[in-house]
């Protein structure tokens, strides 16, 4: 009788289970638009290793429109001269997007992200292990081992890193984010010189090349938007930090071809360096060797004298 | 060269036409179910209007070949036009790994009813080589595709009664089935953290970016679509 009990229990757990597999159980519920903005934006926060965080006021629907065909033809523009350049990068114009994002959501994600490391990992792989002791009293246990983003445990934790994150003090009022997906010095460059050419002493166009960007709703959209900070893979940056990360000539590999011209430079500072004392001291034991050489050719003149 | 053997052989094309005394004959080939294996689309779709079509059906070689004996003094004259059946035969040898149907429309076939720009000349039809290749595959999978889609059952076969059934059946089956959950309920990670990733993955490739990105507006799409549904179920009830 027991062993038919024990049987059945494991059918059980083996066969059924308690959750579906794209909806495991999470602390908030997941119809809810708020969950479904924090999903989305942990996605967006792990898949832009560049982002630039600007504050919006008022701006209107006419105005985003004119602002984000100008973004658009600039990044285009930015992708085209990429290619005019001979460098093997996808194009990713279509991918940077500007969007508005729900402060406090945002800052939730951001805290998952960048705070939440799960230190019970072992712990959710015995659970999932023993068998015989998935029983009805462990249910609360499964769920605890769950760390996906809305998850309980994840909430759990977050809530002591509330206001810690150096990017909190700016994530206040409205907030609207350009994301890129992967750092292109080139395309920021653009997009700043579109949305925030004053600040960033990016050169916006001028009227003669791209008349559509001096429109008056561009103008007065961007007169609301303000820069605020960049997010460069993790790392917050402000408006000096953000300038330079544009000003990379070449992107990357730009970067790369200036280290390796540093390091090359150094190099050979470190090689003529201990070339020099080496040669010095060669340079004095010849000159000690002549003078002793001259010595010993003047004693044997004594001598004949 | 060709527009002169065309217009030779249209001109004795005609004459026949003309000449002959046996209309019902030569109308027989488009009627004749060895034609049927030629075009899986019935030929009045297919062709220009119906003297056209007689005459084009006649030359299709397996046509002539299969001709019954009794009629020589029709198949006669009509094995001169040979330039077409030769095109054919040569198509044959180029193309022998995919064996498939040879149009029905022939090169150099004016097509009515295609001529949409202003100002441009007419709509003629091309060797089937010069078509692509999938051109001759599209309607295959058709039949097939919506069979597995309803099961491996042909709705549009069924008589009323059975279509009625068979839709007791399917919803009887769903209600069974546990509920699939729409994009914008799922609580699953869009881009599952490092910690969460099976090893020996790891993420923040641009391809992934460009996924999650698909990933999210989907997401969107789909909860807007559930609002718009919930609107107007409201609205309906409501003015009920």
């Amino acid at each position: 009788m027991a062993a038919i009990a024990t049987s059945s229990i494991d059918t059980s757990t083996t066969a059924v289970l308690r959750h579906p597999p794209s909806q495991p159980p999470s602390h908030r519920r997941p119809e809810e638009r708020r969950s479904q903005l924090l999903r989305q934006y942990t996605s967006l926060l792990r898949t832009a290793p560049l982002m630039v965080l600007f504050q919006h006021n008022n701006l209107q629907s006419v105005e985003w429109t004119a602002i984000r065909r100008e973004l658009n033809q600039a990044l285009r523009k930015a992708d085209e001269q990429q290619v005019a350049e001979g460098r093997n990068l996808p194009p990713i114009a279509s991918r940077i997007k500007l969007q508005i994002v729900q402060t406090g959501i945002f800052e939730v994600a951001l805290r998952i992200v960048e705070c939440f490391r799960p230190n019970g990992q072992t712990a959710r792989l015995s659970g999932a292990v023993d068998p015989p002791k998935q029983s009805s009293a462990e249910i609360p246990d499964d769920t605890a081992s769950l760390t996906h983003d809305l998850s309980r445990v994840v909430h759990d934790s977050i809530m002591n890193h509330k206001g810690k994150h150096e990017l909190s003090t700016l994530l206040t009022g409205p907030l609207a984010i350009i994301s890129f997906p992967h750092v292109s010095p080139e395309h920021l460059k653009a997009s700043l010189s579109i949305l925030s050419p004053k600040t960033t002493k990016f050169s916006a166009p001028t009227r003669k090349a791209n008349p559509g960007y001096h429109d008056i709703t561009v103008q007065e959209g961007l007169q609301k938007l303000m820069f605020l900070a960049a997010r460069v893979d993790g790392e917050v940056f402000d408006i000096d930090g953000t300038k330079w990360i544009g000003s990379i000539e070449g992107g990357m590999d730009g970067l790369r071809v200036q280290l390796i011209a540093a390091l090359q430079s150094m190099g050979s500072g470190i090689a003529s360096a201990l070339e020099g004392a080496s040669k010095s001291l060669y340079l004095t034991l010849e000159s000690r060797r002549s003078v002793l050489e001259a010595e010993e050719k003047d004693t044997p003149e004594k001598g004949e004298l | 060269m060709i527009c002169q053997r065309c217009r030779s052989n249209l001109l004795s094309r005609l004459h026949l036409q003309h000449v002959s005394k046996y209309p019902s004959l030569l109308q027989r080939p488009v009627l004749s179910p060895n034609l049927r294996r030629y075009s899986s689309l019935p030929l009045k779709t297919m062709t220009p209007p119906s003297p056209q079509s007689g005459l084009q059906s006649i030359s299709i070689p397996s046509a002539i070949a299969s001709f019954p004996p009794e009629a020589p003094q029709i198949s006669q004259p009509i094995n001169t036009p040979a330039p077409v059946q030769s095109s054919v035969d040569s198509e044959d040898p180029t193309n022998p790994v995919v064996k498939r149907d040879s149009s029905s429309c022939f090169a150099g076939t004016r097509l009515l009813g295609l001529n949409y720009m202003k100002n441009k000349p007419d709509v003629v039809a091309l060797e089937d080589s010069d078509y692509p290749h999938w051109l001759w595959g599209l309607l295959d999978g058709s039949e097939k595709q919506s069979n597995s889609v309803s099961g491996g059952v042909d709705i549009s076969k069924m008589t009323k009664k059975e279509r009625k059934r068979h839709g007791k059946k399917m919803a009887l089956l769903a209600k069974s089935q546990p509920r699939k959950i729409p994009l914008h309920e799922q609580s699953i990670d869009i881009t599952p953290a490092p910690y969460n990733l099976p090893e020996g993955k790891t993420n923040g490739d641009i391809t992934q970016a460009v996924e999650s990105l698909g990933q999210r507006s989907k997401i969107t799409k789909s909860a807007r679509a559930a609002r718009r549904r919930s609107i107007k179920e409201s609205n309906f009830l409501r003015g009920l």
